[in-house]
């Protein structure tokens, strides 16, 4: 998965000594920062497969996705975008931090959270995770299309 | 779903549920190093390692707390 090297996209930043004129010469142009943190956001691992980063992508995808599907199939509580407390606000941006994965665990929430056994409150906490994993990923992502990280 | 299934029938175990949970995690982790593949692989091994080691050390260490 040493993908550092492949497809390399010039940086936007013209300060960088990678930084290639974006459009001239047949270059192709790199997508900006903030749309890949978007698409980074929204579909994990999308940021860094854009990037040209395929190993990496694979590995946010999995590491999304997969705290996210168990911590539905264990039941946890998807928090809604209104909540009457604090601690269902920040909920709700944990999990909608996991982008599509969050519309999808509303979608596919068909009996609710049981959070009365544990597996239930250890399902809330993946969920959770999952957001959080899938926005250092987002931030990371957005690092290499701005060209401060490699 | 036959996973989905196959997950709500071995998930109840808290030993189970942690090893999962370290697991992603360390992949999410792992997708931040800039090294080789092997590196990486140890990274995560390492991490997924730590994950557990700290877990359960952190259980027992609690444990005559618990009653």
């Amino acid at each position: 998965m040493n993908d550092s090297s492949d497809h390399e996209i010039p940086s936007t930043n013209p300060e960088l000594p990678n930084a290639q004129p974006a459009v001239a010469g047949g270059v192709k142009k790199a997508p900006d920062g903030l749309s890949i943190a978007i698409v980074a956001w929204l579909v994990p691992g999308m940021g860094h497969f854009l990037l040209g980063r395929k190993g990496r992508a694979i590995l946010f995808f999995i590491a999304v996705g997969g705290l996210a599907v168990v911590g539905s199939v264990m039941r946890g509580n998807v928090f809604p975008p209104r909540s009457v407390d604090p601690f269902g606000t920040l909920g709700f941006l944990a999990d909608a931090a996991s982008g599509v994965f969050y519309l999808l665990a509303r979608v596919f929430e068909r009996a609710g959270p049981d959070v009365s056994r544990a597996a239930g409150d250890y399902g809330t906490r993946f969920i959770a995770a999952a957001g959080v994993v899938n926005l250092i990923g987002a931030f990371d992502a957005y690092e290499i299309a701005t060209g401060r990280r490699r | 779903m036959p996973a989905a299934m196959l997950l709500s029938i071995w998930l109840p175990s808290h030993f189970w549920a942690m090893v999962l949970f370290a697991l992603f995690v360390s992949m999410g982790l792992t997708g931040l190093t800039r090294r080789t593949a092997a590196e990486r692989v140890r990274y995560a091994v390492v991490s997924l390692l730590l994950f557990l080691l700290i877990g359960i050390g952190a259980a027992w260490l609690m444990y005559p707390f618990s009653r």
